[in-house]
């Protein structure tokens, strides 16, 4: 073996020799993992593992697919109820989006003009013009008869001026300076500063249009 | 120290066992019916080659708990998998290359661990194998204990090669795989496996010295 003292002539003979005999207690030290054997009734007992597992996984798959999302916060009372927080959330949101596509279509149908829009409750003198470009306007009710024979029903300011979806036209005449009369049209919300703006120019007559 | 020449397999190849034209049909047919969702039918295949399959990720983990769940994820995902097997090859070398990729990716994230031996006991024969008792000293009156001294050196020994030289000693010298056949599963040339495997018994030689001095 390595550090042997022999002669070179034999030198060559040797060292095929010992690879050879090498080689071969290698291959008897591999033989003992012929003879490694996993315990008794293992080989039954994973095929019943795998089994098992199989049909673990098919059962899961024939399962809703709402039961995969449920499954992970089952037994952690946190998740549960950061789950059932963000559902709740999301019903809101949802109920919220629903409530503002409906009041849409229960804006009035036609033209009405400022000076139909009367201010309910006290303090409010100055004229509807005014009051819509203030800060915080109030409600108006209309009280044009005509206005699609629903006097009297109230419409809040934000639902005018902000209702989605609902496409809403503003007309604006009589201004100091001829040729200023015109139309604003949009798909809501109609840009903010607008109606400060029809105050600002002194428009005598600004009238909103909704529906299509 | 003399290097270890290129020498056939030391034990019966696994997955060199050459089937017969029945074996070969009646495995068809199985497949067949398990592709169909017959549980049964890939429950035979299970018990065909669970132990082939097994003996593979417990060489390549040297630990018996770790090669029954690798064996297990092996089947699963070969049952998850069964519409995309085509037949190409023999279902034995499909589910063979899963069993190697899922023991290759366990073992990378392993890597940081220091591998925990749990080995698998002898079996008795051992005492009786000519080769073995060779092997054992004679000076050594209680032979089971210094077989099984053997075979935890061996295993330490297969666990401190890297993952690449490990693969390649487990799969041609344990398992029995020509060189092709190796580089056809790990992705790499015959060449390549060679030099592995070259490299991975002059490792494993210069660890067990001691054994044959």
């Amino acid at each position: 073996m390595a550090g042997r003292f022999v002669g070179v002539a034999s030198c060559h003979e040797l060292n095929m020799e010992d690879k050879s005999r090498e080689s071969s207690e290698w291959q008897q030290i591999v033989r003992i993992t012929r003879y490694e054997q996993p315990p008794p009734g293992f080989q039954a007992a994973l095929r019943k593992r795998i089994h098992a597992r199989i049909e673990e996984i098919e059962v899961e798959r024939a399962k809703p697919w709402w039961h995969r999302w449920i499954k992970p916060i089952t037994g952690r009372p946190a998740l549960i109820w950061a789950n059932a927080l963000t559902a709740v959330g999301l019903g809101f949101v949802a109920l919220s989006i629903s409530q503002t596509a409906k009041n849409p279509g229960a804006l009035p149908k036609g033209t009405v003009t400022l000076n139909d829009l009367q201010p309910t409750g006290a303090g409010f003198a100055a004229s509807p013009l005014q009051l819509l470009a203030s800060p915080t306007p109030p409600e108006f009710t209309v009280t044009q008869a005509g206005f699609g024979g629903i006097g009297g029903r109230t419409i809040p300011y934000q639902m005018v001026t902000q209702a989605i979806w609902v496409p809403i036209t503003v007309s604006f005449s009589g201004g100091p300076m001829s040729g200023q009369n015109g139309t604003f049209e949009s798909t809501n919300p109609i840009p903010a500063g607008l109606f400060q703006s029809l105050n600002q120019r002194q428009f005598s007559q600004v009238s909103l249009r909704t529906g299509h | 120290m003399a290097t270890i020449l290129m020498e056939p397999p030391p034990t019966q190849a696994p997955a060199a066992i050459k089937p017969g034209a029945e074996e070969v049909a009646e495995v068809r047919r199985l497949v067949a019916q398990a592709q169909g969702g017959d549980m049964t039918a890939f429950d035979s295949l299970v018990g065909r080659y669970q132990d082939r399959i097994y003996g593979l990720c417990y060489h390549l983990t040297s630990n018996h708990e770790e090669a029954a769940d690798l064996a297990q994820d092996a089947f699963v995902k070969a049952w998850q998998a069964l519409a995309s097997f085509k037949g190409d090859a023999s279902f034995f070398t499909w589910v063979y290359r899963i069993a190697v990729n899922t023991t290759l990716n366990y073992l990378k994230t392993r890597r940081k661990k220091t591998p925990h031996l749990s080995l698998n006991d002898l079996d008795f024969n051992a005492e009786n194998d000519p080769d073995l008792v060779a092997l054992v000293s004679d000076r050594t009156p209680r032979r089971d204990l210094r077989l099984k001294e053997i075979q935890e050196r061996l295993n330490a020994g297969l666990q401190k090669l890297s993952e690449e030289h490990r693969t390649v000693l487990v799969l041609h010298d344990i398992q029995g795989l020509a060189h092709d056949e190796i580089a056809s599963l790990v992705g790499c040339n015959p060449g390549t496996v060679r030099s592995r495997l070259f490299y991975a018994r002059q490792q494993m030689q210069a660890w067990l010295a001691d054994l044959w001095e």
